[in-house]
């Protein structure tokens, strides 16, 4: 579970693939597949759609490749397709008049529960936590998958994708205060929501 | 540091994006406000353990993307790629460079045009000039010497006083008479070129004012016959006529020149060397008296000239003699004659040549004067 740790930066690997290494690409995805997954799961929290988005973005940042600048961070710039390609999806959704997706995924749905997929998806990070144990996780999850839409890409792209708030302010178009006092709100709920699960699990021991 | 600032910069304490000064105010802040300091540790410890667990995607998916990566890599090339070099070269159009270099170009280019256009024009000038030009030396040639008899006072033939009246220049004398009646009447007659009719009308013409008229009137007619159809058997008959004439009125010079010219004809050979013979003990004193006189003073030209009219069957002499045209008009400048000579520079050249090339000249002057006129 722990990415790959590699000397050579995102931006010089994109620069290589812009030179017409393949295997520079082959690089990048191999360390970015999985934030990047993660992070788009926690919006869209469907595996096999997240995984097709995670897809897209490859796609595009291949198509793209020209246009990064080196000046930029690629970790920035891949963040600002994700979060399109998820915005695209989410629009998509609400039109077809799926189930909006910004509820909470209720547990008489079809399919795995959170709990499950996490449980499936991860078992040894179940052990690695031990001391907080899966239902924790969980709870983490469910929280994040909870918070307001804009709460969420905040903490998200800082969480999982490590992209500055000055980068997220300029990604998403609102001012770097904006950014923080959500990023704030998000903390504040999250620990709320852990809070009362820490109450709950003191009080079962 | 009050709460209010203090809430400005506390994310990006908790996240460590903060300058060590900040940093410290805030923990100075924090000492004497609990409630900062109770949400400063609240929001940390949340950070710390709100980790997301991070969730593995399906083993497949790197090889599903790299798949797609390169599918969509060798998809993208067209349209995608034109676009991109669009936007590239209008990011370039935009420079205030290329503008330069278009306004270059485009001046170089068309001043390469135009210079192109000049050489262009004047190359057609030469061939027009080369061939208004090629036949002007023999029309000026020939004007001068149909100029120089006429415009020459009319020499008295042998019995000129002057030195220049050499043999030679006593035989042209007559011609240089008749010269001015010739061209006159070459004015008028010139530019016809069917001669035959004419010719023969001219003749018949000639011939009727001898037999009424007489030889006066007749000679001039003759002579224009000679002259105008020369080449012809009426030029011929005409000379043969105007022989007569002459030998009738007792010019036996004059008669014995037009001998000498019809000798050279197949026609009028045998007719000619025997009336040249018949009036030759006459004209021969007449030769070496001129030949005497003009000893002293003689030139190679003169001389020459004097030789080949010397003997008595002349005729095929002077088709012999060796320097017929071109001995003159390169004798002449170096002759002391030619400088006394100064009123009628082809003075002495015509007159040597005169018995030999009578025939060439009187067509070189005949035929310069149809294209002068």
């Amino acid at each position: 579970m722990a990415p790959v740790r590699e000397e050579v930066t995102d931006e010089v690997l994109m620069m290589r693939f812009q030179g017409g290494d393949r295997s520079a690409f082959a690089a990048i995805v191999r360390k970015q597949k999985t934030p990047l997954y993660n992070f788009i799961v926690r919006q869209i929290r469907v595996p096999q759609v997240a995984e097709d988005l995670v897809q897209d973005v490859f796609v595009k940042i291949v198509q793209n490749a020209a246009d990064f600048k080196h000046e930029a961070r690629f970790t920035t710039w891949a963040y600002a397709i994700a979060r399109n390609v998820c915005i695209d999806h989410l629009r998509k959704m609400s039109l077809r008049k799926h189930p909006s997706l910004d509820q909470p995924s209720k547990p008489d749905e079809d399919g795995p529960t959170l709990g499950e997929r996490i449980a499936d998806a991860s078992p040894g990070a179940q052990v690695d936590r031990a001391a907080i144990g899966n239902e924790m996780q969980i709870r983490i999850v469910r929280a994040v998958e909870l918070l307001p839409e804009e709460q969420r890409e905040v903490f998200l792209l800082r969480e999982v994708g490590h992209v500055p708030f000055k980068d997220i302010a300029e990604m998403t178009g609102v001012s770097e205060n904006t950014v923080k006092s959500r990023m704030r709100y998000a903390l504040e709920r999250l620990q709320q929501a852990l809070s009362e699960y820490e109450d709950y699990a003191r009080a079962l021991r | 540091m009050d709460c209010e600032k203090f809430d400005q910069h506390v994310i990006d304490a908790i996240y460590d994006e903060l300058d060590e000064l900040t940093m410290a105010t805030m923990k100075r802040h924090m000492e004497t406000c609990s409630r900062c300091a109770s949400a400063f540790s609240a929001l940390r410890a949340t950070r710390e353990v709100a980790i997301l667990p991070i969730e593995e995607p399906s083993e497949e998916l790197e090889s599903r993307i790299l798949f797609a990566a390169s599918a969509a890599q060798r998809k993208t090339p067209w349209h995608k790629k034109a676009l991109r070099g669009l936007a590239w070269a209008g990011s370039h159009a935009m420079r205030p460079q290329l503008a330069m270099a278009a306004v270059f170009v485009l001046v170089i280019g068309s001043s390469l045009l135009l210079l192109r256009a000049k050489p262009g024009t004047t190359s057609i000038g030469p061939v027009r000039v080369t061939e208004r030009g090629e036949p002007s030396p023999d029309r000026d040639d020939g004007a001068q010497a149909a100029q120089a008899p006429a415009a020459a006072p009319v020499v008295g033939g042998v019995e000129s006083p002057s030195l220049q009246a050499t043999a030679a220049a006593a035989d042209i004398a007559p011609a240089r008479g008749d010269g001015k009646e010739q061209k006159e009447e070459e004015g008028q007659g010139s530019g016809k070129s069917a001669k035959g009719g004419d010719a023969q009308a001219a003749l018949a013409d000639a011939k009727a004012t001898e037999g009424s008229l007489g030889c006066d009137a007749a000679l001039p007619k003759y002579d224009d016959v000679a002259v105008r159809f020369s080449g012809t058997s009426q030029a011929a008959d005409a000379m043969w006529a105007a022989a007569s004439c002459h030998k009738k009125k007792g010019d036996t010079a004059k008669a014995r020149e037009l001998y000498s010219v019809l000798a050279q004809r197949d026609g009028y050979k045998d007719k000619a060397t025997d009336a040249l013979n018949e009036s030759a003990p006459q004209t021969n004193s007449v030769a070496m008296a001129t030949a005497t006189a003009a000893a002293p003073a003689a030139t190679a030209p003169a001389t020459a000239a004097a030789n080949a009219q010397a003997p008595g069957g002349a005729g095929k002499a002077g088709v012999a003699s060796p320097a017929p045209a071109p001995a003159p008009k390169m004798a002449a400048p170096s002759s002391p004659i030619n400088i006394d000579a100064k009123s009628d520079k082809q003075g002495p050249g015509w007159g040597g040549s005169r018995p030999n090339a009578a025939p060439e000249k009187r067509k070189a002057a005949d035929s310069s004067l149809m294209e002068g006129f």
